[in-house]
């Protein structure tokens, strides 16, 4: 199968930094996986999921998708590329003082006019659209309400609404359910994987719970320093692979 | 050691700024004197003149928020290219903010007899001028809310390929929306004010009144608009302060 996404030696040192904050980094992405990062606080998790659609930029390295350099594209190019690929950040980062429906549409933005956008002209199917998946999501009866007033769940379910609205081929996840109470997290986790599978999406997840990544994920890498550690299925990883990823240096 | 090398400097530095512009006791109790000669004249206000001028006070109001909106306006699009949170191009950057450091040097008052000399003695000169002065206001205050956003906050639009506009749009329009409407009721409120003053040298408005009554020596007039405006401001003021401050709690 050929690989979606293509994570070729990259690495990212920040400026006024000694260390690396990602390091030689290989990784190979497959449509419709599941893979959750797993590490300590400062591994570079954040960083390397950033890097992905250019959010943080490397300092070396490549990335393909679909066999194409994303360091070859335009920024046009690029800009194309990012509608591909959801996010999903810890804070939901959902813009407040606009309506649940508008924040779901801003989804979008990559793949619609920038006048018409600017202008808050959204044709009707996208509005259906983004009703029918914030309806999946269980949030029909937010629709008009402002982000602001809804709970940290809700905010979240929100946030992943604007991601499916985007047809992703990836959603990459940083640490999405690490504000949330552990009932909360779960049910997220749950809704997001059964509609990214339903969809074959590829997930790349962040996070610090082992015994999460190991329900919610088809395939765990384990990052340490900056350095992949641990690459396996799921089923694979044990007790004694966790020590060696969190293990003290 | 230092501190006192401050004090001692700023003292003076004081002495020498009163020495050179002549500031005395003895002059400002010689003023005193003609301080109550205004004061017998201007008392009782006469009122009589009042609801005649009524339609000029409204004019006042009217030249103060016309030009609220166009130096708002204009401010909007010009912060936004001032401040590098949004535009990230050094070269716009600083050739706005030269731009509107140019536009606060020049004074409202200075700003109102040229309008006057080029549009004549009407309100639309004084209309001109205020936009100037609001503009230069409202801008950098705007500018530099821009510049404090969390530049992660846009995160979200750059990540799903949303272009300049759409970051404005989406990411900037809606987070500093209530700052920007508070500083345009401030601005409006300095801006009546700023009507009446301007309205001195010709620019339309309640000022022309003012400017006629002084010319004619009738305090009693002055004291009733001076009560009159003092009275607008303040109920405008009042309404103002309780939006903005439900704008900035939100």
């Amino acid at each position: 199968m050929k690989s979606l996404l293509k994570i070729e030696n990259i690495s990212k040192k920040y400026p006024n930094s000694k260390k690396h904050a990602l390091f030689n980094f290989d990784l190979d992405i497959f449509p419709g996986e599941v893979i959750a990062i797993v590490g300590k606080s400062g591994s570079g998790k954040s960083t390397f999921l950033r890097c992905l659609n250019g959010l943080t930029e490397t300092s070396n390295g490549n990335i393909y998708f679909k066999q194409r350099d994303t360091k070859s594209m335009s920024s046009k190019e690029y800009r194309k590329y990012r509608t591909n690929i959801g996010f999903i950040f810890q804070n939901y980062n959902l813009q407040d003082r606009i309506s649940v429906l508008d924040n779901v549409l801003t989804g979008l933005l990559g793949q619609r006019s920038p006048l018409m956008t600017t202008f808050g002209l959204w044709s009707k199917q996208d509005k259906e659209k983004a009703k029918s998946i914030l309806f999946e999501m269980g949030l029909s009866q937010h629709i008009q309400k402002r982000a602001d007033q809804l709970s940290g769940g809700e905010k979240q379910r929100v946030s992943i609404a604007r991601a499916l609205i985007q047809d992703p081929k990836i959603i990459l996840a940083d640490e999405p359910v690490a504000s949330l109470d552990p009932p909360t997290a779960k049910k997220i986790l749950d809704d997001l994987k059964t509609k990214c599978k339903k969809r074959k999406i590829a997930v790349v997840i962040n996070l610090h719970d082992i015994e999460m990544a190991l329900k919610y994920s088809d395939r765990i890498v384990g990052l340490r320093n900056g350095k992949k550690v641990w690459d396996s299925p799921s089923s694979e990883a044990t007790k004694e692979s966790f020590k060696q990823i969190y293990q003290k240096t | 050691m230092n501190k006192k090398m401050t004090i001692l400097f700023f003292v003076v530095l004081f002495l020498w700024a009163c020495y050179e512009t002549e500031v005395s006791f003895k002059s400002l109790i010689n003023g005193f004197s003609d301080v109550n000669f205004f004061i017998s004249e201007m008392f009782p206000p006469d009122f009589s003149e009042v609801s005649k001028v009524f339609p000029d006070f409204i004019t006042t109001l009217k030249m103060a928020f016309v030009s609220t909106f166009y130096g708002a306006f204009l401010a909007y699009p010009i912060a936004i290219f001032a401040a590098n949170t949004v535009t990230k191009n050094k070269f716009l950057n600083v050739f706005f903010r030269f731009f509107l450091n140019l536009v606060r040097t020049i004074p409202d008052l200075l700003l109102a007899a040229l309008c006057v000399a080029l549009f004549g003695a009407n309100p639309f000169a004084g209309i001109i001028a205020l936009s100037f002065f609001s503009f230069g206001i409202i801008s950098k205050l705007l500018y530099e809310s821009l510049e404090s956003l969390d530049e992660n906050s846009f995160d979200p639009i750059k990540a799903v390929g949303g272009s300049w506009l759409s970051k404005i749009k989406y990411g900037i329009a809606p987070a500093v929306l209530p700052q920007f409407l508070s500083y345009c009721l401030y601005v409006f409120e300095i801006n009546i004010r700023a009507a009446a003053i301007i309205g001195l040298v010709g620019a339309g408005g309640i000022g022309t009144w003012l400017n006629i009554n002084f010319d004619l020596g009738q305090y009693n007039k002055i004291s009733s608009l001076l009560l009159t405006l003092f009275l607008i401001v303040a109920i405008i003021d009042f309404i103002s302060a309780k939006i903005r401050k439900r704008l900035m709690g939100s």
